[in-house]
Formats: structure tokens, sequence, C-alpha cells
């Protein structure tokens, strides 16, 4: 082995190390947010009575599930231009996050609401709630409770995704590392800690969802 | 001569002590029913006389083995002594056949062709002998513990414990297996029997050994506790199941 | 412009947005370059790295299982570290840390190692949960009845998983094939690099990734579907 792992390396990382960081958090944060909202209109779309409505749903969901997300990204990136639509990077990245994790939350969230037996529906209805009294008052939250557990495991995959936003040039966790050890060529002082904190991150949002998964099943 | 020897057995489950000193002997060809309110430790002692549970005191001899030891062959003690669980537990991804002829095979080296022969003789003996290419999924109650009890006797063991065998059945079901088991006292097979079915008791057991709270309160015949209890815990448990 | 112009001046090459250039001549390369050069690729990888993967996560799976001291946690670090981190991460991480080791693999096996190993932490994790979810009383009876260790497994446990894992495994194998795509990043050729570089030459992006998406979807869905389907059969027959 021919490598002098230096720590002085990793100070001079630490600047490009906390921008990246920076980035991550907050794509991560507000792609959580805005996938989670986009999640439970899919997730209604799904549920909806409405043949058409559902059906586009539900073929939403299939092409989202059936195609990587590093060409969602890719079709998303180089294809709004050519509608006129120039967005920074960084906006295109959430989007791009948002629309494919609020598939997948969309999935859990109509789980959970199917999961509510259809009584409460009955008795929301004979105590003349409007379709969106019953949903936001009643449904959506006895739902929400269920499905905490596996919507922040999702997080912890949409973090794990947010990697990915690194090929558009957008300046995340990732593509500090990548552009760190490509002026420097010292791939361990920036990849180690780079993967130490996505471990944090990831792992602390992973084993946070078995944990909830239990407390609440005692619930 | 005694083919199950039990000196003085402890057992906790963590902080819980479930056995506080048993101490008892079978001999060969015996039907010993064990009774007594859940959580006495019944089950339990079945499961420490074949290894599934350990003992922190005390000893276990079965068929002049001593199953705790630690240079015994537990495989060995395993051969001699079965047991038929309450929830029959037969292998749902093999036929009712292969169920008994795996272990055969597998565990006691008998050859494919002459397990399935005994295999099919056990099969007609519990009267179940049309079902032998069916998967346990799609047999009654009662016809998946006459095959748990075929599975148990193919190994031709010495001593058969039963761990409550009926408790999970339909109450028609019921009589099919005690008829089973009953005959199979009477060929002298050498049987503990945890049980709540005080008809089978009498017709069928030699001893009647009455638990509570880990410790044998009373043993004697079946028609005597039953009857004439000696002890009061006996008497009211006797009451209760009467009152069923 | 109305329809007769365009009818008229289609094919002649004028910019016209969104498309411009030859729309049917494009498409008819884009389908059979990604058919020829990059479909192939991708279904070499997909299926390579996930036989490797299966191979790595059982055994891995079963020694977890099995309860084996020190090396169980070892593993489960190794586990940990793969479901905690952006396969990307790990693909880069191989790609430029292994040449300092003396280590030279080509980009293609770079990329074989990178998903087995991801992958391979997944199907553990599938495997493990599938072993342990046999109830108690399977292993009781198999030990009742004097089998041993290897043959309760081998006949009785092992047998009654491999059903169960089914659905998840399916599952996984769609997340790997759609992880193969970003092995493009290390400009291995397989249908999403294809796809990048097509772009890049003939101008239309939404076209390409529109027929790109169009061969994963093809891929990709059927195993989607086969996945919930085998889900909903061993729920039933597991009742």
């Amino acid at each position: 082995m021919d490598y002098d792992f230096s720590f002085n390396v990793v100070l001079q990382f630490l600047p490009y190390l906390l921008v990246g960081l920076r980035n991550t958090v907050l794509i991560g944060l507000i792609g959580i947010l805005s996938a989670t909202t986009f999640g439970v209109i899919v997730a209604l779309a799904r549920v909806s009575r409405f043949r058409p409505l559902s059906l586009s749903a539900a073929g939403y969901v299939a092409f989202i599930r059936a195609t990587p997300l590093l060409v969602q990204i890719y079709f998303l990136f180089y294809g709004l231009p050519e509608f006129g639509i120039l967005l920074p990077p960084f906006v295109v990245a959430v989007l791009a996050l948002t629309l494919n994790s609020g598939a997948y939350a969309g999935e859990i969230i109509r789980a959970g609401i199917e999961s509510i037996h259809k009584t409460q529906y009955e008795a929301a209805d004979s105590l003349a709630m409007t379709y969106r009294q019953k949903m936001t008052y009643v449904i959506l939250p006895q739902a929400f409770r269920k499905i905490f557990p596996p919507l922040v495991g999702q997080a912890s995959y949409l973090v794990k995704d947010s990697a990915l936003v690194s090929v558009m040039g957008t300046l995340d966790l990732t593509k500090s590392a990548t552009t760190f050890q490509a002026i420097t060529f010292r791939p361990l002082e920036a990849f180690l800690p780079t993967m130490g904190l996505y471990l944090f991150i990831i792992l602390v949002l992973i084993y946070g969802s078995s944990f909830l998964d239990k407390r609440l099943r005692k619930w | 001569m005694a083919i199950v020897e039990v000196r003085d057995v402890h057992k906790h489950f963590s902080q819980l002590h479930v056995l506080k000193g048993i101490s008892f002997e079978v001999d060969v060809g015996e039907t010993v029913v064990f009774a007594g309110p859940s959580g006495s430790g019944k089950s339990t002692l079945l499961r420490c006389l074949n290894g599934l549970e350990k003992i922190q005191r005390g000893s276990i001899m079965v068929d002049g083995l001593p199953v705790h030891d630690h240079k015994v062959d537990l495989l060995e003690v395993r051969r001699r002594i079965g047991i038929v669980f309450q929830q029959f537990n037969l292998f749902p991804h093999l036929t009712v056949l292969s169920n008994i002829t795996l272990p055969l095979i597998k565990a006691k080296g008998v050859e494919p062709e002459r397990a399935r022969g005994l295999a099919m003789d056990l099969l007609g003996k519990v009267g179940i002998a049309e079902k032998a290419h069916v998967y346990p999924g799609n047999l009654s109650g009662g016809q998946q513990q006459r095959a748990a009890i075929a599975r148990a006797l193919a190994m031709e063991p010495k001593v058969v414990m039963f761990d409550e065998p009926t408790s999970a059945l339909d109450p028609e079901l019921t009589g099919g297996i005690l008829e089973v088991m009953a005959a199979l006292a009477k060929e002298g097979m050498t049987m503990l029997v945890v049980t709540h079915e005080m008809g089978f008791a009498r017709r069928a057991a030699n001893r009647m050994i009455f638990m509570d709270d880990g410790l044998i309160v009373e043993s004697g015949k079946p028609e005597e506790l039953i009857e004439i209890p000696r002890q009061e815990r006996t008497k009211r448990f006797m009451q209760e199941i009467g009152d069923r | 412009m109305d329809l007769h112009s365009w009818i008229r001046d289609y094919g002649s090459g004028d910019a016209m947005e969104p498309f411009s250039g030859d729309v049917l001549l494009i498409t008819r390369t884009l389908f059979v370059l990604y058919f020829t050069k990059g479909l192939p690729v991708t279904i070499y990888l997909s299926l390579l790295g996930f036989i490797t993967a299966m191979l790595l996560g059982f055994v891995v799976g079963l020694i977890r299982f099995l309860r084996v001291p020190i090396i169980r946690d070892l593993l489960q670090a190794y586990v940990d570290g793969m479901r905690g981190l952006p396969f990307l991460m790990v693909l880069y991480f191989l790609f430029h840390v292994l040449p300092f080791f003396d280590i030279r693999l080509t980009a293609f096996a770079t990329a074989v190692l990178a998903l087995t190993l991801h992958t391979g932490a997944y199907i553990s994790e599938i495997v493990r949960g599938c072993l342990l979810a046999i109830p108690k009383t399977q292993h009781e009876s198999a030990q009742s009845l004097a089998l041993n260790l290897r043959q309760r497994l081998q006949y009785v446990i092992i047998p009654q998983a491999v059903s169960l894992s089914l659905p998840p495994l399916a599952g996984q194998s769609v997340l790997h094939i759609k992880d193969t795509s970003v092995v493009s990043i290390i400009a291995l050729a397989e249908l999403t690099r294809v796809g990048r570089i097509q772009m890049q030459t003939n101008g239309e992006p939404l076209l390409t990734y529109a027929i790109l998406a169009l061969f994963y979807f093809v891929l990709c869905y059927p195993v989607l579907k086969l996945s919930i389907g085998l889900e909903g059969r061993i729920a039933r027959k597991f009742r």
C-alpha cells in the first residue's frame, strides 16, 4: 500500500465538506417535506373513485418505480430547458427527488389510508363531515400514525438518492468529495469523512424508523 | 425398571422460577398424566425431558442417558424419546409422508424404501393412510395431529410425550385423538401426557401427577386424584375442571 | 405555424422547437444503439451482479442468522455500511481508492464489484429476515426428531425460508437493475451512458431520455409485477 493518509489534507477538505453537508441537508429537508406533501396528493389520487385520476396516478407511480432515478434526473435537467424552463440545478435536484420519492411516499401513505377500517369513514359520514373534513380530521391523522415509521425509512432513501444530484453539478456532499478528490488526488481524505457523514445521517434515519415502529406499536 | 428418572429438577426463565424441585420416576409401559393449572410448569417439564429446555439444577435420565450432561449425545436421547406438540408442528413444505420419512432417513439412517413402508404402516394405524401425499395445510386439525403422532412413533422411541395434544382441536375431533392415544397406551408404550382430559386419564392412565406452581402436589391413581383428592389445591383444580 | 407547413417542412432539417432534425432517424438510431450497445451490457451487469450478490448475500445472511460470534459483528458492520451509503459513493470509493492499493480493475469489474457488495448486503438482510421468520416451533419439531443443525437447516428451515424470500428478492432485483444506471458515471457503456452520449451528439434530450426510460421500463416493469404477484401468492400460502 502506497498511501500517506494526512490529517492536514482532511482539514483542507473541511470547507468543501461543510458546504456539501449544508447543501445535502438542505436538499434532504426540503426534499422530505415536498415529497411527503406530493405523496399525500399521489395517495389521494390513487384512492380516488374518479377512474382517470386513479389510473394516471397508478401509471405515474409505475413509471417512477420502473425507471432509474438517474434517468429521471437527466430527463428533467436536460429536458426542461427544451420547454424553455430554466431552473438552477439545486431546484431541479429537489424537483427530481420530490417527484421520485413522492411516488414511493404516496404508496406508503396509500397503504396507510387503505388500512383504515371502513367503519371510520362511515362514522365520519354519519357526522355530516365533508370529504375534506373527513380526510383531514379523521382518516389522515390515523393513517399517518401507522405510516410514520416507513416514511422515516423513505426519508433515508431520499438522502441516499440525493447523492445522484451531484451529476448535475449541484455541490452536495458527494460532489464536494469528488471535486476535492479530482483536484488533490487524495480519495481517502475526501471520501472517508464524507462516507462517515452519510452513514451517520442515513443510519440514524433507518434505525430511527425501526425504533419508532416498535414504540408506536405499543401505542 | 424406571425408564425416566427425574431428580430434584429446577428451572428458571431468567427471574421466573418455573420448576421448583421436581422428582418422579416412570416405569416401562406406564402411562402418566400430568394435570394442573396453566403456568404450573407441566409443558416446561416435558420440554426439559428431551433437552428442548435446559435445567439449572437436578438431573434427568431417559433410558439410562443423562439428558443434561454435556458429554451426552442429545440426538441419541431424542431418538429414544419423542414428543407430540399441542400445535402439531408439522413441516408445511413437505407431504405427510415426507414429514415422517425425513427424520427416519436422516436421523435414523433408515433406507428410503423401508422408511416409506414403515411410514405407510403407521399412517394406516392412526387412520390417515389415504392422506399420505397431502400437504399439512390441506388437513383438518385432527388429521394433522394424527400425522404428528405417526411422525413421533416412526422413530420407534421408548417414550412418547404428549403436550396438550387435543387443546388446539375442535371438540368433535378430540375424541379420535384420545382413542389413538388410548390404543397406544394399551399396547404398552411408555407415555407422559399433559392434558385436561380427565376421561382419558381415567381410562388409559396408570398414574396421575398433579402439579401447581412448579411443584408436584399430589400423585396417585387417576380416579383417586379426581374423586378423592387429598390436597386442597388438587381438590379445587378438579372442581374447576369439572365445572367446565 | 399551421399543420400544412409543418408537414411540408417535416424532415427538412430546419430547427423547429422543441424537435429539430429528423426525429424518425434519431429515434431509429437511438433504438438500434440502445438495443445493441446499451441493453446487452445492462442485462449482463444486472444478471452477473445479482447472481454474485445472491451468493454473497446468502452466505452472509446465513452466518448472521447463526450468530457466529465476532464474524457476525464484522458482517453487521459491512451490511450497515452498505445500507447507510449511497451506491454512488460506494462506486466512487472503489473506483478511486483501489488503484492506490495496487488493485487495478476495469470499469466493468469495478462496477460488478460495487453492485455485488451493495446489493449483496440488502440480500443478506432479506435472507436473515426470512430465516428468522420461520417459527421456533419448526426448529423444536426438527430437534425433537433428532435432526442435527445441518439437517435441520437443510431440510426444514431453509426450504421454507426460500419461498418466503422470493417476493422481496424480486423487488430487490428491480432496485439492482436501476442501480446499474449509476455505473454510467464511471464511463461504463451501458444503457444510460449510451443515452448520455447520444444526447450530446443529437441534441434531443427529451426524445433520447424518453426512449431510454422506455427501455428501462420494459426491463423493470415485468419484474416489478412479478414481485407484487409473488407477494400475494406467498401471503396466501402461509395463512
